[in-house]
């Protein structure tokens, strides 16, 4: 009932602009819909889908056009720009009432960069497959970050290398002030080392568990004394808290610093392994596979750890689409807040919304649940985030009260339950548009080409209760039914 | 009887046959399945619960010394022996504590503890080492491993929005309800409920088989869950705050005898860096008052004796009080343990070590796995070492 009521209500404020019923035939073919399909596959892997509108307008080109697209783009991408505003002086000197309420100030800020870089994702003309590294690495480099700042300037690290060099990559990470106080670097000194960095650079970041020894820890941990950073948030190199002295790491003695350490550990052929397998597993199938992981570990060996080579390797390949690939992936809370964003077409929202949804589904921008990143595949799913998950098309364009979730939220004491309201404005006229058909099943043939690609749709449960009384009515409550099945999850 | 009950409220026969195949091959043990009809029931305290200021070692200089703001005064002690006294703001657990339904225990942590919040829960909820990172929660790889009749998918039931990772597995998670009316009216979709009517397993996917089998078990658990919230009737009033509204809720599902095992229910706001007093009496309040009236209402169901309550908080806080009348994040902490089942009552090792601190922080003398492990083994009679990987000495208690 509540579908029925949406769309109508929606059609009643769209009718007065838009009133084209003319008819459409499904445009895509056999040969060609398997085309599509390869093209939507590659764009929801090294980006973040297609929109309806991209879904009808690039058929024109090939694959591999696309692909050159793609990369050409990321060349482009430009840095977060710095918010005008510094608190910092001001921060200073205050009490600590007015201390406390600015703070939040500063949360706010973090939200703001979380915001913008959900709308980059989003938007056609930014460079999706850049967004799409800096969320893959954010998720490999996890870090937990409160300040704003540092978690542009993280952002902006991952940015400008996400698709360079894996070693300038790793080394430029180990500079970041977030990444140095979130595994206490900070506390590493000559006279009292600390592991935490040297152990999750080897576990997390670069070759992976089985591959080194204690002592490598120790030593590495040695190597990295007196990496800090200062209290405006920049890497300082205390060289008094540095051990100068000498280092055995992996089997080669040397007076080490970080950056030597990092060049040992790349200097291992099981490096570009945990690397190959790390990129397989995300971008390609969760479940792994042993010859495709070693094949890219080759790439990334051959063009000493070029990323942007590894990656073009990766779009080129046959099996990146086969069928038992493409589509076989539960979506990322990202993946779902994005790509409805660009099927509903969002055009104005609440901007918590944004923050409120990854919440909502599991999955926080700069607060990974740990340094080891968010699990994925099926960890996504209890019965709790798929239920949000199903409900959301239509829950954005109700905008609908959804349940306060404060679990991680330690601040405060009482825990709200007042429902919190998600106000999105969408624009449908894309979607109305490709799901014009003939009839009420070609319509949802074209769709569900679109939505849910490679599923069997069950016709007679989708019109069961109500089949609306016009065309645009019939396009809206299946695309809505369309996207509240469990397949819809999967990209 | 209890299937049955289930099976009028679903609209399938079965839905073991929606398993998609690799569920079908659980890994560990299963033997028959036992109904010992005991309840475990886990309440964590978010934050980091000050425990010095819970249970109050009022005979103890060094307490005195280290907090000279705000160490409770002798004088607003409620003294449960001639060290150690309740904070006043737990005074509804007195009879309790008096029956022997109590048991504290001091100094509970891990080895290399970790001051952040989210790690430290997290090796709360993984028992993990701290320098381990595990995915699946304690009670997730006991529903994944050894748990017998564990096919509910209620089995394990948080009382809120989400599921905390303790509640989640490889194969199997707990399952998340806030209100059972809210939850009904989330899976209310006559569209996605003829959907799983509908669902055919054979051609899909196995991530697409699990949000199908996901799916169709909310909707039918939605549906006996709240016949059963409905049907279970409180004896006694509960404090009308969120917290108390949980136990209540838990209590309604116990008593209508409720297919679920363990619940697990949270209270926020610990986290006291400053005024801390006025903060932690009025939760440690909200606390006692809504556990005393839950126990007390199972008592009187003469249902206390299965029922095993446990309370954690991912650290305690440091000794030394802070500039701001607060304190920060510490260590080792107390934890309790309530029941009509308890073989040792009262407190049980002593009181904090305060004479031997580490770096002004409480050390640890009770690994949190030991209680675990204990709680695994003698309450739900399973193998606590196939499950925490590890072996840990057991606490005398159950």
């Amino acid at each position: 009932m509540l579908t029925i009521w949406v769309v109508k209500d929606y059609l009643t404020r769209l009718n007065a602009s838009y009133n084209d019923t003319s008819n459409n035939h499904s445009m895509f073919t056999g040969l060609n819909l398997h085309r599509m399909q390869r093209l939507h596959h590659l764009y929801n892997r090294f980006g973040f889908g297609l929109s309806p509108e991209e879904w009808m307008n690039f058929h024109s080109q090939s694959l591999d056009h696309h692909i050159y697209r793609l990369f050409a783009q990321a060349k482009k991408g430009q840095a977060l720009e710095t918010t005008k505003i510094d608190l910092t002086n001001i921060l200073n000197r205050m009490n600590p009432e007015f201390k406390a309420s600015l703070l939040k100030e500063k949360r706010i800020e973090l939200a703001l960069i979380n915001i913008q870089w959900i709308g980059r994702m989003v938007h056609k003309n930014e460079p999706a497959l850049l967004e799409r590294m800096c969320l893959f690495w954010h998720g490999h480099f996890a870090c937990r970050i409160k300040d704003h700042k540092l978690a542009r300037s993280y952002l902006n690290t991952i940015r400008e290398h996400g698709l360079g060099q894996f070693g300038t990559l790793v080394k430029a990470i180990a500079r970041e002030p977030s990444m140095i106080r979130y595994l206490n670097n900070q506390q590493n000194r000559k006279q009292s080392p600390n592991e935490n960095f040297a152990r999750e650079l080897l576990e997390l970041f670069t070759i992976g568990k089985g591959a080194y020894t204690e002592k490598d820890v120790a030593e590495a941990a040695r190597a990295f004394t007196g990496w800090t950073s200062t209290s405006d948030g920049k890497f300082y190199f205390r060289s008094a808290w540095h051990d100068h002295g000498q280092k055995s790491f992996m089997g080669q003695i040397g007076n080490w610093n970080g950056d030597d350490i990092i060049d040992i550990i790349l200097s291992q052929s099981q490096t570009a392994h945990f690397i190959g397998q790390k990129i397989y597993q995300y971008f390609v199938d969760a479940k792994g596979n042993p010859e495709h992981e070693a094949e890219l570990a080759q790439v990334l060996l051959a063009s000493r750890y070029d990323i942007e080579k590894t990656m073009l390797h990766l779009a080129q390949r046959d099996w990146f689409y086969d069928k038992s690939i493409m589509y076989k992936r539960i979506k990322s809370p990202v993946d779902l807040i994005v790509g409805l964003f660009k099927t509903l077409d969002i055009q104005s929202h609440e901007s918590f919304i944004i923050i409120y949804l990854q919440k909502l589904l599991g999955q926080t921008l700069f607060n990974p649940p740990n340094v080891a990143g968010w699990p994925g595949d099926i960890q996504w799913i209890d019965n709790a985030t798929l239920m949000s998950r199903l409900n959301l098309a239509q829950i954005l364009m109700l905008g609908s009260p959804l349940p306060d979730r404060a679990k991680d939220d330690l601040s405060v004491s009482k825990r709200k339950r007042s429902p919190t309201k998600l106000k999105a404005t969408v624009n449908l006229k894309p979607l109305i548009e490709l799901g014009k058909a003939s009839s009420p099943e070609e319509s949802i043939k074209v769709l569900s080409e679109y939505l849910l690609p490679g599923v069997s749709i069950p016709q007679s449960l989708l019109f069961r209760y109500h089949k609306g009384e016009t065309p645009q009515e019939t396009v809206l409550i299946s695309a809505l039914r369309l996207m509240s099945m469990p397949d819809y999850q999967m990209c | 009887m209890k299937r049955r009950a289930f099976l009028e409220y679903s609209s399938l026969a079965s839905t073991s046959f929606l398993v998609p195949s690799f569920l079908n091959h659980p890994i560990g043990i299963k033997t028959e399945k036992s109904r010992s009809g005991r309840n475990l029931v886990i309440i964590q305290l978010n934050g980091g619960n000050d425990g010095l200021n819970t249970i109050v070692p009022y005979r103890n200089d060094i307490y005195y010394r280290e907090r000279p703001r705000l160490a409770i005064p002798q004088n607003e002690v409620l003294p449960m022996n001639d060290s150690l006294g309740f904070n006043l703001a737990l005074r509804s657990l007195r009879p309790i504590f008096d029956r022997g339904e109590m048991a504290v225990l001091h100094d509970v942590g891990y080895p290399n503890p970790d001051r952040s919040h989210f790690r430290s829960m997290d090796i709360w909820h993984t028992a993990s080492d701290a320098d381990q990172y595990l995915t699946e929660g304690w009670l997730g790889r006991y529903l994944d491993n050894q748990c017998i009749g564990c096919d509910m998918p209620y089995h394990a039931l948080e009382i809120d929005e989400s599921l905390s990772l303790s509640l989640k597995g490889k194969q199997h998670n707990g399952f998340a309800m806030q209100d059972p009316e809210k939850l009904a009216k989330s899976t209310s979709n006559r569209f996605l409920r003829a959907l799983g009517e509908h669902h055919s397993p054979k051609h899909n996917h196995e991530s697409v088989s699990y949000l199908y089998k996901t799916m169709i078990d909310t909707q039918q658990s939605a549906q006996y869950l709240s016949a059963q919230a409905k049907k279970g009737k409180n004896s006694i009033a509960y404090p009308s705050t969120n917290f108390g509204k949980d136990l209540a809720l838990i209590a309604r599902l116990i008593l209508s005898d409720t297919d679920t095992r363990i619940y697990y229910a949270s209270l926020t706001g610990f986290d006291t860096h400053a005024n801390q007093k006025a903060i932690q009496n009025r939760l440690l309040q909200q606390y006692a008052e809504a556990i005393s009236a839950f126990v007390n209402d199972l008592r009187q169901n003469h249902l206390l004796d299965d029922t095993l309550i446990f309370t954690f908080s991912e650290f305690g806080r440091r000794v030394a009080q802070n500039g701001s009348n607060g304190t920060d994040h510490g260590a080792a902490n107390n934890a309790f343990l309530l029941g009509g089942n308890l073989k040792k009552n009262g407190f049980v090792n002593g009181g904090p070590a305060l004479d031997a601190l580490d770096n002004g922080d409480l050390s640890y003398r009770i690994d949190f796995r030991s209680i675990y492990a204990t709680i695994l083994d003698q309450w739900l009679q399973t193998d606590a070492n196939a499950i925490l990987g590890q072996s840990f000495e057991r606490i005398p208690v159950l």
